[in-house]
């Protein structure tokens, strides 16, 4: 094929007039009669009319190429892919079909995998997580506890006994004062267990807290932490695939999206644990009510420090903000003393 | 027989006809590129890039680099871009590698964590730069490539101290820094052995910073704060309390996002308007001047009804609002040249791959404007 146009010498903005005869994947340029290159490998034609060579020329063609002319320079692997890319409304509409199909085969997938992503992650692997991630919130989160000896051994053997009786793995039970989570309980990925002195206070008979630290317990033999990063990490994939990162703005709207789900997720979570929770106590022969006792009492030390809405009105709100990880109190509630 | 040559190679002549006497030649940069076209590359990109876990997305790149850019003119020519997928490949297995093994040397040694971030914060400048670079040579304009040339402490200065100094300065300095910063990246690029060359004022940006970010945040802030009261002086008449106190939880809920969603917006504005004046004041060699004319509530209402319509369709329209976006950037870009283009050279680099090489070829952290 023989073509005009213009062609740039190699490092060079010059622009000079020119003939180009391609031949398979080569090319060479003449101008005014003489040869400039000759049998030059052409590297990629883009828009249709550069034509790119490896000895550093540019060839631009007075007039783009046809379809067919492209494709000639193409191997079947890119021809391929050019017949896909040309667009028509019945291909736009086949492949977009294939595509949405295949994000929510994604998702099912990723869902009906995690459980088994999850078992093959070994459990020391997850105890030392969890163990260094207690480690390093120790410097700067927890400080010792001030509470007496005795309570602690007392509600650590109670604790080791809910262990027991449901077959759970060894985990460590630690008390510490803390500013930084309050009135809290935190269960680490493999454990340990970490409640917080204001915790023990507030809910002041050890029954409660031990229903609390059953909820953890539960938290940690379902691998929950583990996962919600699997879950996470696989739909944050999934956008970030589909999206791509060309605008900041579409970027930021995804991480809101992938944010509602990861909350969403763990509200599930928490959920699970709770109901858990119920039967742990129940083996252990404690009394299950005592968990929703401390969910009560816990909602209600909740609902005190906030101070837009009336303290009763906060406990009976079923209504869960969608940026929240937890159920809301009165949910929690409904469910676990319903039958 | 001479071959004929045609005039111009664009589907629409947008562009003033080159004055073959004075060489002026002055127009906005146009885009040629249409959402249809560009619907065919970007959903074939996605399908293969899932099919092949994620391999073919470097691949896919230089497909929407490529189109993007063989369609973006200035004045009769239209840009190249050169990487290649397995280029890219390279660089992201690299840093994909690299990333893991950071998280698992700071999962089993959290205590080296710290000094693996002090060595991450050192080496962002590194490869930022190794990514501009990279990004730069790629990009080719009548056979030339651009270039950077960004130093390792420049660079450590703007995307490491500098953004630490606009907010302890409470806002106060950074005019001044997005200023050095804007004219820094500037200055940076090259076309081929040419320096472009770029002299904001302060002032300017000062005005812009009043305007992008101080009256923005200040108007969104007033009516988050009327709405709230107003909603609760509202809401206390109402006899139900339950209905006044679920409606009050529920925007309660959102303040913080539309905080968050205030600043970004105030951001985006901000941007805008310092991109506008960074073009205004950069030149190349004696040969062209670039101007920018991008209306930034324009520019910012094409982004929100672009998010808009990606939410709406699962996605199926984003390479629509890629096209759209860009190509109101390109209308917005003007170019007067006055010199002969004829003249740039480029200078002759080693393009072979080791190992070093294959970090300069990092590609994703480069910084936009």
């Amino acid at each position: 094929m023989k073509a005009a146009g213009h062609f740039f010498r190699e490092l060079s903005s010059r622009e000079e007039e020119g003939e180009i005869s391609i031949n398979q994947h080569t090319a060479s340029i003449s101008s005014a009669g003489d040869t400039v290159c000759r049998d030059a490998k052409i590297l990629s034609v883009q828009g249709k009319k550069n034509i790119y060579l490896d000895n550093g020329f540019l060839f631009v063609l007075s007039k783009p190429l046809s379809h067919e002319n492209e494709v000639a320079y193409q191997n079947t692997y890119q021809k391929s892919i050019s017949w896909l890319e040309i667009f028509s409304l019945k291909k736009a509409i086949i492949l977009s079909v294939i595509l949405l199909f295949g994000l929510f085969f994604l998702r099912f997938l990723l869902s009906a995998s995690v459980g088994t992503l999850v078992a093959m992650f070994p459990y020391k692997w997850e105890e030392q997580i969890g163990k260094n991630a207690y480690t390093s919130l120790s410097t700067f989160a927890f400080d010792e506890s001030n509470l007496p000896n005795e309570r602690i051994e007392k509600i650590r053997t109670q604790a080791n006994t809910i262990i027991a009786a449901n077959g759970l793995r060894r985990t460590e039970i630690y008390f510490h004062e803390s500013d930084l989570f309050g009135a809290n309980a935190l269960a680490f990925p493999g454990g340990p267990v970490v409640v917080t002195d204001d915790l023990v206070k507030l809910l002041e008979s050890d029954e409660l807290t031990l229903a609390v630290i059953a909820h953890e317990l539960a938290h940690i033999e379902k691998r929950h932490s583990l996962n919600q990063i699997i879950e996470v990490v696989g739909v944050a994939t999934i956008a970030s695939v589909l999206l791509g990162s060309t605008d900041s703005l579409i970027e930021e709207a995804s991480l809101v999206a992938v944010n509602l789900f990861a909350s969403a997720n763990s509200r599930n979570f928490e959920k699970e644990a709770d109901l858990v929770a119920l039967n742990y106590l129940e083996k252990a022969k404690l009394e299950p009510e005592t968990f929703a006792n401390a969910i009560r009492k816990l909602t209600q030390y909740t609902c005190e420090m906030r101070t837009s809405d009336s303290i009763d009105d906060c406990i009976d709100d079923t209504e869960t903000g969608w940026f929240s990880t937890h159920p809301s109190g009165a949910a929690r509630m409904q469910y676990l003393t319903s039958d | 027989m001479s071959p004929r040559i045609e005039p111009t190679f664009s589907k629409n002549n947008r562009i003033q006809p080159e004055d073959s006497n004075t060489r002026t030649q002055s127009g906005a940069v146009t885009f040629e590129g249409t959402a249809g076209e560009y619907f065919g590359i970007w959903i074939v990109n996605i399908i293969l890039s899932i099919i092949t876990i994620g391999i073919y997305s470097a691949w896919a790149k230089v497909k929407r680099e490529t189109y993007f850019k063989s369609n973006t003119y200035i004045g009769r020519y239209d840009f190249g871009y050169h990487a290649t997928g397995f280029q890219i490949f390279k660089g992201r297995l690299i840093a994909f590698l690299v990333l893991i093994l950071i998280n698992i040397f700071t999962t089993f040694f959290p205590l080296i964590g710290p000094v693996i971030f002090l060595a991450i914060i050192f080496l962002v400048p590194l490869i930022i730069n190794n990514s501009m670079r990279f990004t730069a040579r790629m990009t080719s304009y009548r056979n030339v490539r651009f270039n950077w040339s960004g130093t390792y402490w420049q660079s450590f200065w703007f995307f490491m101290i500098a953004p630490i100094i606009s907010i302890v300065s409470l806002g106060i300095l950074m005019p001044l820094i997005s200023k050095s910063y804007y004219a820094y990246f500037a200055r940076s690029h090259s076309y081929g052995t040419s320096q472009f060359s770029c002299e904001p004022s302060a002032k300017d940006y000062y005005i812009a910073f009043g305007v992008g970010v101080i009256l923005p945040v200040l108007i969104i802030l007033t009516t988050i704060i009327a709405t709230v009261v107003a909603l609760n002086l509202e809401l206390s008449n109402i006899s139900n309390l339950n209905i006044a106190d679920a409606i009050s939880n529920d925007v309660a809920q959102f303040i913080p996002l539309a905080i968050i969603l205030a600043f970004a917006l105030a951001t985006s504005v901000y941007k805008t308007l310092c991109r506008n004046l960074m073009m205004k004041s950069l030149q190349l060699s004696d040969v062209a001047t670039f101007d920018s004319s991008i209306h930034p509530i324009r520019y910012l209402w094409i982004r929100i009804t672009n998010i808009i319509a990606a939410v709406f369709t699962l996605g199926l329209l984003l390479p629509w609002t890629q096209v759209r976006a860009h190509k109101y950037l390109c209308e917005c870009s003007k170019f007067t040249m006055t010199g002969d283009i004829d003249k740039f050279i480029d200078e002759a680099t080693n393009t072979k791959s080791s190992f070093g090489e294959e970090f300069a070829e990092l590609e994703g952290f480069e910084v936009t404007i």
